[in-house]
């Protein structure tokens, strides 16, 4: 169910996409934060001529989906609920660069909610592509939703 | 990245490795705050978390506080791009689950080995690689695999 929590999601949900402007404070501060020293994210100082969004940046987008289709776990705001999220699968295929003043829309869905060994789980597929409609990352995402096991709750 | 497009000339069981580094508390902050920086679009302060405050991480059932899994992804992502440039950029794919928890203050190493090596349907060469983070014992915490299609 869209609207409340991540731990209300359930298989089939479909997010409400979203859209956003690659900025050079974004690109910058994520490849400094997985320490990239290459330049192509800091500048466009470099053969490209442009700078680039850092290809592992698709988590930043999931939590950008998740924050306009959770109302009440907006995480990136600071709203949590007691359980902590896990983050278990990241899986990304790469079709194209995406450059600063592209504007990108990410859009998505749960394929499954399930529970393994008393635990639930949420498998997420999600897409990038520019706002022309060329394809950046597609994504795929194994998350549980909480450690403490279902009966210890 | 030495070159955006470098030459290729890696063989079936060949293997690429990234630097050794511990996963500090420093560490662990700075992708706190350049996630939330990067997903809010302005300068956001380090959150308390599973991945930043022993005490919460206890209070869900962790024994420690525990890196976030997409740090020991970052790093393999670097070492692909630094070995395969635009080919893992543009026409990449990296998969990685986590397996055991990475505490703060173990070195993490990246490697990987190359595990096939095809031909693609536009005249390029698909790599395939077993990718993997381990600590300063051999132990693997993070595993996954990896492709870079290098069209010339």
């Amino acid at each position: 169910m869209l609207g409340k929590t991540i731990g209300d999601l359930e298989t089939g949900d479909v997010f409400e996409p979203i859209r956003y402007t690659v900025t050079p404070f974004i690109c910058s501060e994520y490849a400094h934060a997985m320490e990239d020293p290459a330049e192509i994210y800091y500048s466009s100082a470099t053969p490209l001529g442009r700078q680039v969004r850092p290809p592992t940046m698709i988590h930043a987008d999931k939590m950008r989906i998740l924050e306009a289709n959770c109302n009440d776990e907006r995480r990136v705001a600071g709203v949590h609920t007691d359980d902590a999220r896990i983050h278990y699968e990241y899986s990304a295929k790469q079709h194209s660069l995406a450059y600063v003043g592209e504007e990108l829309v990410v859009s998505g869905r749960i394929v499954e909610r399930y529970t393994k060994r008393g635990r639930d789980y949420l498998y997420y597929e999600l897409k990038v592509e520019t706002a022309e409609g060329r394809l950046v990352t597609t994504y795929n995402d194994r998350t549980l939703l909480s450690y403490r096991p279902n009966e210890e709750k | 990245m030495s070159a955006l497009k470098p030459k290729i000339d890696l063989a079936v069981g060949d293997t690429i490795t990234g630097p050794t580094r511990p996963l500090t508390t420093t560490r662990v902050g700075w992708y706190s705050v350049g996630l939330l920086s990067a997903a809010a679009g302005r300068l956001m302060p380090i959150q308390f978390n599973i991945h930043t405050d022993d005490e919460y991480a206890r209070s869900q059932g962790l024994p420690a506080a525990i890196a976030d899994g997409m740090h020991s992804t970052n790093w393999l992502s670097t070492m692909l791009s630094e070995h395969f440039g635009e080919h893992y950029l543009v026409r990449g794919a990296l998969r990685t689950k986590f397996i055991k928890p990475t505490y703060v203050n173990v070195p993490i190493t990246t490697k990987g080995v190359v595990t096939a090596k095809t031909d693609s349907a536009d005249g390029g060469t698909v790599y395939q690689l077993d990718v993997w983070c381990e600590d300063d014992k051999g132990e693997k915490l993070t595993v996954g695999d990896a492709s870079a299609t290098v069209v010339d």
